[in-house]
């Protein structure tokens, strides 16, 4: 057990700061791993390293004390820290959405609720809840699965169903039959079930929750099509989702160094050849290392270009359809890409791998388990081909659709 | 360790009694998945379960009184039993090995070394240990790694490399520079290393274990390509690797039973439409089952093919080139298309199989450690390959080609 000091004087200034020492974070994390997996949730002195460092700031844009970073540098971080571990990556990321969540809030009512940048969110946004409209506000019941980081959050957001006197309540602009909307609550309202026994991912804590009958003020719930804060490109509805895939980005990149590390040093007994004369291995590296490479410029070359149409003032429908669709595909196909890598990888060490002790191990069940995050289910693939087709996407929110 | 142990009551006698058994067993073996997983080798309650239901005799030919199964047989009961614990099913057919190696035996000594049919022999057949030739036999020391059910096992069985005072020792026929052999040892006198911490296949138990100066008499040592017993399809050098693949199978089809009952019961909350009517789920049941009938096909008609040969008095040489390339094919074919079914099933069920109740997450894990046998390894393709090529197969056994 490794003890991470780190004074607040080391506070991080910039992006590249920021990245900078989540890079440094890595080799620890890696070495707490099985500790992290163990507990089933982020051990307190990480979290508390990672807010130290500026982790959870990074959303929030500097006049709000945070450092601003695009969504490109987002998710470099996201895959500095994945690369030491998945699940410090995974609940780095959704924790850190606070900043993009603040812009769809009344900015005085948001200023109010979040006195410091490093405030972590956790919550699921899909409506699993119901809320009954109240003067002033909701009523807000409900369970939701996938907490991720619910255990060290400060703030819990959650979709939820609108009702009125027990009947669902449509929008008043006729645009919804069945209004769904997001509420803030304090985690001290959540009560946390501790049900998170996964093989994979097991240290992001991602246990189911409840709220039961709490009182919600208007102003602490929200809609993604609504922007109060300053128009930009984390101004979006898809901008929580963007830096997702830089988890298995850097556990796949984690692991093809790990592997090639080892097939430095390893020689085939049967064939009395080192591996790295290895036909076999010698493929293997480099089909992965190519799948990598293309896979992680088509997620930042989607982001890239969506961020500078975003920038110049322009909003989503301004993408060519092709590049509006570019970007949920390529955080599937980051998703998807790396476990493919990591499995390539984990048979091409064979019985090495097959130990609890390998690192190996271990991506093989965090690419498994992040692989059925709803951003890598076939749900997108259908929503960017529907898209496409003209058709009717069943998850519109992947391409930042939301009416 | 009972070397005397009284034979079972009620034992059965025929394949079908047999098969009917292992099939029977298989509820029983599901419900303590969990449990044998937990213990990382087989409960000794479930051992004997194995050899009540006739596992571990159902190689031994007629003449001594075994029900004699075919290797297709013998696969069916792989299959039963790994329908219901993929570690159970390992053990058994490993520890079934006594009845084939019976046929390399001097006929005088089996009933010595076996007084009852239903003991299990196990081991590591790849020459890991060193054998110095001594008066009357040899003296073995070595370390083995897989000893799959070394726990529980009455025989042990190693290959080794032979030496002569020190020096290599060659074939005195010339054929072989350095001779190995496989040499049989009582379970009491191996020290096993309680390493086997993996994520799948975890009750298999298959511990590394030591063998530390132990005779051996010279009538307790075989090689494949000295037949003792009566000629026959089961006295043949590949005919103990045959059945193995019928524990993919019998994952396969038993994720492939899971996921249609839970398929068939579901309901996509977005749509409201059934999963029956849902062609994503259509096409990932119907695409997974054309490719388990095709490789459990595949798997069958090599064997029986070989089967036929060697029944008629043939030898494996009298096969054609792609017939004797199909068997080995077969198997690794079985190990590969069980995984991505088990994996394509646990992606269609999504995060429904990332809980560590579900048994899909414990099928993803078994078949993961699974295809790292050597029986599925990319040095089985390349020997096939090498044969059909002309060229020389670097593990030749898995074409039955022992000089």
């Amino acid at each position: 057990m490794t003890m991470i000091q780190t004074p607040a004087a080391e506070m991080s200034r910039s992006a590249a700061d920021l990245l900078a020492r989540a890079r440094e974070l890595a080799p620890t994390l890696r070495e707490r791993s099985a500790e992290i997996e163990k507990a089933r949730t982020l051990p307190l002195d990480i979290v508390e390293t990672l807010r130290a460092a500026g982790v959870f700031r990074m959303c929030f844009d500097q006049e709000w004390g945070g450092l601003g970073l695009t969504s490109m540098e987002q998710t470099e971080v996201v895959e500095a820290l994945a690369y030491g571990d998945a699940s410090v990556g995974w609940c780095s990321m959704i924790g850190a959405n606070l900043g993009i969540y603040s812009r769809f809030i009344d900015q005085d009512v948001a200023r109010a609720m979040f006195p410091n940048p490093d405030m972590i969110v956790a919550g699921l946004l899909q409506p699993s809840g119901r809320a009954e409209r109240v003067p002033g506000g909701f009523r807000l019941s409900g369970r939701w699965p996938f907490g991720s980081g619910i255990n060290h959050a400060d703030w819990i957001i959650s979709g939820a169903f609108v009702f009125e006197d027990g009947k669902p309540y449509a929008s008043p602009d006729g645009s919804n039959p069945h209004e769904s909307r997001q509420f803030m609550v304090p985690r001290a309202h959540a009560e946390v079930i501790d049900n998170w026994h996964t093989t994979g991912l097991a240290g992001s804590g991602s246990s189911d929750y409840t709220f039961t009958d709490v009182f919600v003020q208007e102003e602490h719930t929200f809609s993604f099509d609504k922007v109060y804060g300053a128009p930009g490109p984390l101004a979006s509805p898809d901008a929580f989702t963007r830096a997702m895939c830089g988890a298995p980005l850097g556990v796949a990149r984690a692991a093809l160094d790990y592997a090639r590390d080892i097939a430095l040093t390893r020689m085939d007994r049967m064939a009395g050849k080192p591996w790295a004369e290895l036909y076999r291995v010698q493929v293997a590296l480099a089909e992965c290392e190519a799948d990598y490479n293309a896979t992680r410029a088509g997620v930042y070359a989607a982001m890239t270009r969506e961020w500078d149409v975003l920038t110049a003032g322009g909003t989503l429908d301004d993408l060519a359809p092709n590049d509006r669709a570019a970007i949920p595909v390529s955080w599937v196909h980051a998703f998807r890409m790396s476990r493919s890598i990591v499995s390539r990888l984990y048979d091409l060490l064979q019985t090495w791998s097959i130990l609890q002790s390998s690192p190996m191990d271990r991506w093989m069940r965090d690419t498994a388990t992040m692989r059925q995050h709803l951003t890598a289910q076939d749900l997108i693939l259908q929503s960017a081909g529907a898209y496409l087709a003209g058709g009717t996407p069943a998850f519109g929110i992947c391409l930042g659709i939301v009416k | 360790m009972t070397m005397t142990r009284t034979p079972v009551a009620d034992v059965p006698l025929t394949a079908a009694e047999v098969l009917a058994r292992a099939k029977a067993l298989a509820p029983k073996l599901r419900g303590r998945s969990a449990e044998i997983e937990q213990a990382r080798r087989l409960p000794a309650d479930v051992v004997e379960l194995l050899r009540e239901a006739g596992v571990y005799r159902m190689c031994w030919g007629r003449e001594w009184g075994g029900p004699e199964l075919t290797s297709m047989e013998q696969t069916e009961v792989a299959e039963a039993l790994a329908y219901g614990d993929a570690s159970a099913a390992w053990c058994g057919v490993i520890g079934a090995n006594s009845g084939l190696i019976s046929n390399f035996i001097d006929p005088d000594e089996v009933p010595v070394m076996f007084p009852s049919l239903d003991l299990a022999t196990v081991g590591v057949l790849a020459p890991a240990g060193h054998a110095e030739r001594v008066p009357g036999g040899y003296r073995l020391s070595g370390r083995w790694s897989f000893g799959s059910g070394v726990n529980h096992c009455d025989w042990v069985m190693s290959g080794a490399f032979v030496f002569e005072d020190g020096e290599p020792y060659a074939s005195p026929d010339g054929s072989n520079p350095h001779e190995s052999r496989q040499f049989v040892v009582r379970g009491d006198e191996v020290e096993v290393i309680d390493n086997w911490h993996t994520t799948g296949l975890r009750g298999s138990g298959s511990c590394d274990y030591t063998i530390t100066d132990v005779f051996v008499p010279e009538n307790h040592t075989l090689s494949w390509d000295n037949v003792k017993g009566t000629p026959g399809p089961l006295a043949q050098p590949d005919s103990f690797m045959r059945s193995l693949c019928g524990v993919p199978l019998g994952v396969a089809r038993a994720a492939l039973d899971y996921a249609r009952e839970i398929a068939s019961t579901r309901v996509d909350r977005m749509s409201g439409t059934a999963w029956a009517d849902l062609y994503r789920v259509q096409v990932v049941l119907a695409e997974c089952e054309a490719d388990y009938n095709a490789t459990r096909a595949g798997v069958y008609s090599s064997m029986r093919r070989q089967w036929e040969v060697l029944a008629a008095g043939g030898s494996l040489d009298d096969l054609t080139l792609n017939e004797r390339a199909a068997s080995p094919l077969s198997w690794l074919h079985a190990f590969r298309t069980s995984r991505s079914i088990v994996n394509r099933l646990y992606d269609l069920l999504q995060t429904w199989s990332i809980l560590q109740s579900s048994p899909m997450d414990r099928w993803m894990r078994d078949t993961a450690t699974m295809c790292q046998n050597l029986t599925a390894q990319d040095a089985i393709l390349e020997s096939v390959g090498a044969y059909l090529l002309g060229g020389k197969p670097k593990f030749r056994i898995c074409l039955g080609i022992v000089k």
